[in-house]
C-alpha cells in the first residue's frame, strides 16, 4: 500500500490544464519582473543623479527639513540596500518565470525544479519585506 | 502536430519529491504574504483613521490642513485596501488550495491553486501597466512644462 502511493507520488505528473496555467503564470510573472528591471533601472539613474548633483540637491532638501543633515550617509546607505534587496526579489521573480517555462518547453525536470526554487525564495523574501513593513505601519499607529 | 507534442512535454514534467517540497515551501509562504498584508490593511486603515502622528507633524510644522489630510489619507487607504485586499485575496486562495491539492495528490485542487497563483500575477501585471502608463504621462507632462518655461 504504502509502496503504491510511494510509487504514485513519483509518477505524479503536471497534466494539460496543470502545465496551462503555469505556463500563463510564468508569462505573467516575466512580463512583471522586465517592467520592474526598468523600473529598477530608472531608480539607479535617479540615485546616480542624486550622488553627483549631492551637495545642490541635499542642500535643497536639507533647507526644508533641516534634521536631514544628519542622516546623509545613513540615507545613501538605506537607498543602497533598498536597490540591492529590490534587484535581488526582481532577478528571482525572472528565474522562477523563464525557468519555470523552459523546464516545461524543453521536457527538463531540473530547470523546472530550479524555477520552482527561485519561486520559492522569491515568495520568502516577500514575506519578510512584508513582515518589515508592517512592522514599520504598526509605529505609525502608536 | 506542434499541440501534440505541448501535451507530451507537460506529460514529461513530473511533480517529483523536489518540486513538491518547493512548491509546498512556495505555497506557505504566500500564505504568510497574504495574512501579513491583509494585517497590514487593517493597520493602515486604523492609522488613517485614529493615528495622530502624521496629523500632528503636520501641524506642527505650520500646516492647519489636518482634516483635509485625514481625509485624503482615509481614501488613499481605502482604494488600497480594495486593489491590495483583491490580489491578496487569490495568493491566500494558490497557498490554501494548492497546499491541499498537494497533500492529497489532488490535480484538480492543485490546478485551482496555480490558477489562483496565474491570477494574482495577472492583476500585478495590470496594475503595473496602469503604473507605467501613468509613469510615462508625469515624464511627459514634465517635459512639456519644463518647454514651456524655457520660452
Amino acid at each position: 500500500m504504502e509502496q503504491n502511493t510511494e510509487q504514485s507520488l513519483l509518477e505524479w505528473r503536471v497534466d494539460y490544464d496543470g502545465g496551462n496555467i503555469l505556463k500563463e503564470t510564468t508569462r505573467w510573472a516575466r512580463f512583471v519582473s522586465i517592467v520592474s528591471f526598468i523600473g529598477l533601472g530608472i531608480c539607479i539613474i535617479v540615485f546616480l543623479v542624486f550622488l553627483a548633483a549631492g551637495d545642490a540637491i541635499w542642500g535643497y532638501y536639507t533647507r526644508l527639513f533641516p534634521a536631514l543633515e544628519a542622516f546623509r550617509a545613513a540615507f545613501i546607505l538605506l537607498c543602497l540596500i533598498f536597490l540591492g534587496v529590490f534587484t535581488w526579489v526582481v532577478v528571482l521573480l525572472y528565474r522562477f518565470a523563464t525557468l519555470t517555462r523552459k523546464g516545461i518547453d524543453t521536457q527538463d525536470q531540473n530547470l523546472f525544479n530550479q524555477g520552482l526554487r527561485a519561486g520559492k525564495t522569491y515568495f520568502l523574501l516577500s514575506a519578510i519585506l512584508a513582515i518589515i513593513g508592517l512592522l514599520f505601519s504598526l509605529r505609525n499607529l502608536f | 502536430m506542434e499541440e501534440q507534442n505541448q501535451l507530451d512535454n507537460f506529460f514529461n514534467i513530473s511533480l517529483d519529491s523536489e518540486a513538491r517540497t518547493h512548491l509546498k515551501q512556495m505555497t506557505q509562504w504566500a500564505r504568510i504574504c497574504a495574512i501579513v498584508a491583509f494585517i497590514g490593511y487593517a493597520v493602515s486603515l486604523a492609522v488613517a483613521i485614529f493615528g495622530t502622528r502624521q496629523i500632528s507633524d503636520a501641524e506642527s510644522s505650520g500646516f492647519s490642513f489636518g482634516i483635509y489630510l485625514r481625509t485624503g489619507s482615509i481614501i488613499g487607504v481605502l482604494i488600497t485596501i480594495t486593489v491590495g485586499g483583491i490580489l491578496n485575496y487569490f495568493l491566500y486562495r494558490f497557498s490554501v488550495d494548492a497546499a491541499k491539492g498537494l497533500e492529497s495528490m489532488d490535480t484538480v485542487k492543485l490546478n485551482e491553486g496555480l490558477g489562483g497563483l496565474r491570477t494574482y500575477f495577472k492583476i500585478v501585471g495590470i496594475l503595473t501597466i496602469i503604473i507605467l502608463g501613468f509613469v510615462a504621462l508625469a515624464i511627459i507632462f514634465v517635459m512639456l512644462s519644463a518647454g514651456f518655461s524655457s520660452r
